[in-house]
């Protein structure tokens, strides 16, 4: 058993480096329907260290005011309240009503196994391998690890969406990935040519058919709502038409490179895929957060309604996990800003999740109850709340996912994220 | 098989060009990598790049040193703006890097430095993470790599060692010996392996190479000392470094003062390891001619390595080799060189090239790379670009690629050609009968092109 003090230093995960890979078959607890089944799983890596104190707020905890004078928190500075402890920052607007739904929550203190350093790119290299440091990285991460323990795997069942790499499902097992930033504006004649041109080459023409069957579907099929329009409407009424400064904001966000992220990816989820991952960045907020804050905080709210929107049903089935490389320091410094720390939040979204909850076991912000007198203390891992989705979702075994997926995990009590 | 101009301007070069006539031997052909190009299409090297970091560096500390100050409102905008500006210019440098870099790959009379630029420099991948690393990109190419690319592979690799980009990409900057003064001053310092590691894995043996743990412990011992910073650039600091003697491969190198020449006479013998030459060897042939060379082709490469570790024996045994001139097999070309082939085809003039504006380098080169997966020198790992045909002809990046060709031709020239009369240039072979078909048959010259550029026969080489 994992000691509690143990996890809190960051001295986890050394003696289970390398856990021998036994065959899928050898895991008796792996699905065996060859699929996943109907739930949707998708990872959001939050890139840049997002101030988990300042997105979840803990007013009802008096100390933070004293340490934060011009990073305001609470409902009386306008962050929407949570549940009496805990307020919402206000540049997540846009979701109040989905936590009121119970499709919206978070886990508070939590932190991959990464101390000290707090360098954005070891800390994403840790938060994507899903290992206990950084020196037992391997090539592949958690997600694709997971795949790699689904019997009959195929083609299309994960997607990697974005520019950006995604460290988290790279590895053996067979991920599908896709930018939709690239358009292809082609004729039908073009087409037709393309495919002749590719014909007699097997790999150019699988990889065209692919794509080009992708950017058909994407053209002929767009999601529920196609542009802003919808989404401000629907805005408007989940929010009792009170969006008054959101719109123009929201509306470009979602026209823009996060509207079609989560597009693509609702689009994708409601046919063959099941798991998706994807980034946002933006949260590396040393200086001026409140603004840094809000920009980076309405795409992550954007990314999660249009999910919700462009998935219609299957949103039901849908469990969205966002995850940061590390939290940022309890007080604020000198620039308005927060510097890079350790314990922070993690937002767990969708049909399928007990949302209406901040699930923490709360260490205080006092000097005495931080992570080496400036971080918000870790209490929890952040990976076993990505386990017990596994579990829930999947039905992995328990042994798997803590020695194979997070090798050295302990995932503890079942936090009940799921509904 | 062997030799043939148009061939090798594709398999070697950056593609065929009707703007240069291609060498037509093999000595021709290795004597091409000196031309006038380079220095033409200069990059910031450190003399010039070192007052620019400081600079920089000086305006941002004093930039947030009014800012904890509290100082008057105005003395803060003032250094926000003069911060501001100062960062501008690493964005310009960083911007000139990649133009001048794909200027160079584009203009030459063959491109095949630029190629084994690439190569090399991806084996010994280095990139910033941060303000005021990524803009010594420039100068890691033009003083560890390329005077080397047709030199000796232990100059290299030491050039490589004692260079700041790697120093900081792979963590060796804070790297201290337990036992050296240091170190023994403050306990609390400690020896960084990541370097080492990747050393004997990735820039020599190879994995699987026979070394063991102990190996990359003694190495990441013998590398303490080696840091660098923006203001200095490379430096070795005695005092951080752990006294020797150390063994390492069944060999005892240094004593109990620490110095720089124990690096380099470890380096060396690394360099010119048996399991280093097999390792290169394989990797140049799979990267120049085929996922699957065969075993002759490694061997005779092997063979001209030799005990010296020549890269241009060996580089000249890839090029004299029957089998390095076996069409079939030939590899999908990484992004940058399928760019630069672009534009060799397209014949575009070089003076459009040089006016492009910072916004045109962004839409046609540096966010279609991104596009491409393969970013302006940025990887995901020490391990550098994909090889293997499987992971770079994917459907985003084919996707990405026709796009591409949908719209750049446009801006390399005024008024499209007639892509019938492009595709006799810009093959290395015979033309498929089904490219010459879909070529012809195309409803636009912007069509047209776009099936030249993405057909396999353009996108191989």
């Amino acid at each position: 058993m994992l000691d509690r003090r143990a996890f809190l230093n960051g001295f986890v995960g050394c003696s289970v480096a390398a856990h021998p890979l036994v065959t899928p078959i050898a895991f008796a607890g792996s699905p065996d329907s060859g699929r996943l089944g109907d739930n949707r799983l998708v990872v959001i890596i939050l890139r840049g260290a997002m101030d988990g104190l300042d997105v979840v707020q803990p007013y009802g905890d008096g100390e933070l005011a004293k340490v934060r004078r011009k990073l305001l928190v609470g409902p009386d500075n306008g962050a929407l309240d949570l549940d009496g402890f805990f307020s919402l920052n206000k540049s997540f607007d846009l979701l109040h009503p989905m936590w009121r739904a119970g499709e919206l929550g978070f886990a508070h203190a939590v932190s991959t196994p990464y101390r000290d350093k707090r360098s954005h790119f070891d800390g994403q290299d840790l938060l994507e391998a899903g290992t206990g440091s950084v020196e037992e990285r391997g090539d592949d991460g958690w997600l694709n690890r997971m795949l790699q323990h689904v019997p009959g795997l195929t083609s299309g069942t994960a997607y990697s969406v974005g520019l950006d790499q995604m460290a988290v499902l790279a590895g053996p097992a067979d991920v599908s990935d896709w930018a939709p930033d690239v358009g292809v504006t082609l004729s039908p004649q073009g087409k037709r040519l393309l495919e002749l041109v590719m014909h007699d080459d097997p790999l150019f023409q699988q990889a065209s058919s692919e794509a080009m069957e992708i950017l058909t579907s994407l053209s002929t099929n767009p999601g529920p709502m196609d542009g802003g329009e919808d989404l401000m409407m629907m805005g408007d009424d989940m929010m009792g038409g009170d969006m008054k400064e959101a719109p123009r904001n929201i509306k470009r966000i979602s026209n823009g490179t996060v509207g079609r992220l989560a597009e693509f990816t609702a689009n994708r989820l409601r046919a063959d895929a099941r798991i998706a991952a994807f980034s946002l960045g933006g949260w590396d907020t040393h200086g001026g957060q409140a603004r840094g804050m809000n920009r980076a905080g309405a795409n992550l709210a954007v990314a999660i309604m249009r999910l919700r929107q462009d998935l219609g049903p299957v949103w039901a089935k849908t469990t969205v996990l966002a995850m940061t490389e590390f939290g940022r320091t309890v007080y604020e410094n000198g620039t308005a800003g927060t510097d890079h720390g350790t314990g922070g939040v993690a937002v767990f979204a969708g049909g399928a999740v007990r949302g209406g909850q901040v699930i923490t076991d709360w260490p205080g912000v006092r000097e005495e109850d931080r992570y080496k007198g400036r971080d918000l203390m870790p209490t929890r891992d952040v990976r076993s709340f990505a386990g017990w989705a596994m579990r829930g979702l999947y039905g992995f075994d328990r042994d798997i996912i803590e020695n194979v997926i997070f090798p050295g995990l302990d995932m503890g009590e079942d936090p009940g994220l799921l509904a | 098989m062997a030799f043939d101009p148009n061939f090798a301007a594709v398999r070697f070069g950056t593609g065929r060009s009707p703007a240069h006539s291609p060498p037509q031997s093999v000595e021709a052909w290795l004597k091409s990598v000196n031309g006038q190009i380079e220095s033409e299409y200069p990059f910031y090297t450190w003399d010039v790049l070192q007052p620019i970091l400081v600079n920089s560096h000086t305006a941002r500390k004093n930039m947030l040193a009014l800012r904890r100050s509290n100082a008057p409102e105005a003395d803060q905008k003032a250094a926000t703006q003069a911060s501001k500006a100062a960062d501008r210019v690493l964005k310009t440098i960083d911007r000139e890097t990649m133009k001048h870099f794909i200027g160079r790959g584009a203009f030459d009379t063959t491109g095949f430095a630029t190629r084994l630029t690439l190569f090399w420099a991806d084996h010994f991948s280095a990139q910033g993470k941060g303000r005021y690393w990524t803009e010594m990109t420039g100068d890691y190419l033009d003083t560890a790599i390329r005077p080397h690319v047709l030199g000796r592979f232990e100059d290299m690799l030491v050039a490589v060692l004692m260079h700041p980009l790697m120093l900081h990409y792979l963590d060796q900057t804070q790297s201290v010996g337990p036992n050296s003064t240091r170190g023994r001053q403050k306990p609390g310092l400690g020896v960084n392996e990541n370097l080492a590691r990747e050393v004997m894995e990735l820039h020599t043996l190879g994995v699987g190479g026979p070394y063991t743990q102990e190996d990359v412990q003694s190495l990441a011992l013998v590398l303490t000392g080696m840091t660098a910073n923006t203001n200095v650039g490379f430096r070795y600091r005695a005092k951080f470094a752990e006294p020797g003697p150390h063994a390492l491969l069944g060999q005892s190198y240094g004593d109990e003062r620490p110095a720089l020449k124990t690096v380099v006479a470890v380096a060396k013998d690394l360099a010119r390891h048996p399991a280093t030459a097999r390792h290169l060897a394989l990797k140049m042939a799979k990267h120049f001619v085929s996922d699957t060379p065969s075993e002759g082709l490694v061997a005779a490469m092997v063979e001209g390595f030799g005990e010296k570790g020549s890269l241009a024996d060996m580089t000249e045994a890839m090029l004299r080799h029957a089998d390095a001139w076996n069409p079939a097999g030939g590899n999908v070309k990484w992004s940058l060189e399928f760019m630069m082939g672009v534009m060799r085809a397209m014949n575009m003039p070089r003076h459009r090239f040089d006016e492009m504006n910072p916004k045109k380098l962004f839409q046609l080169f540096q966010f279609p790379l991104r596009a491409m997966g393969q970013p302006f020198f940025e990887v995901s790992g020490p391990d550098g670009l994909m090889e293997e045909d499987a992971d770079l002809m994917r459907p985003h990046i084919l996707a990405a690629r026709l796009d591409w060709a949908l719209r750049a031709p446009d801006a390399f020239v005024r008024g499209l050609p007639d892509p019938r009369k492009i595709l006799p240039n810009a093959l290395a072979g015979d033309i498929p009968k089904s490219l010459r078909f879909a070529v012809k048959s195309a409803e636009s010259r912007h069509e047209g092109l776009a099936m030249i550029f993405v057909s396999p026969a353009f996108q191989r080489r």
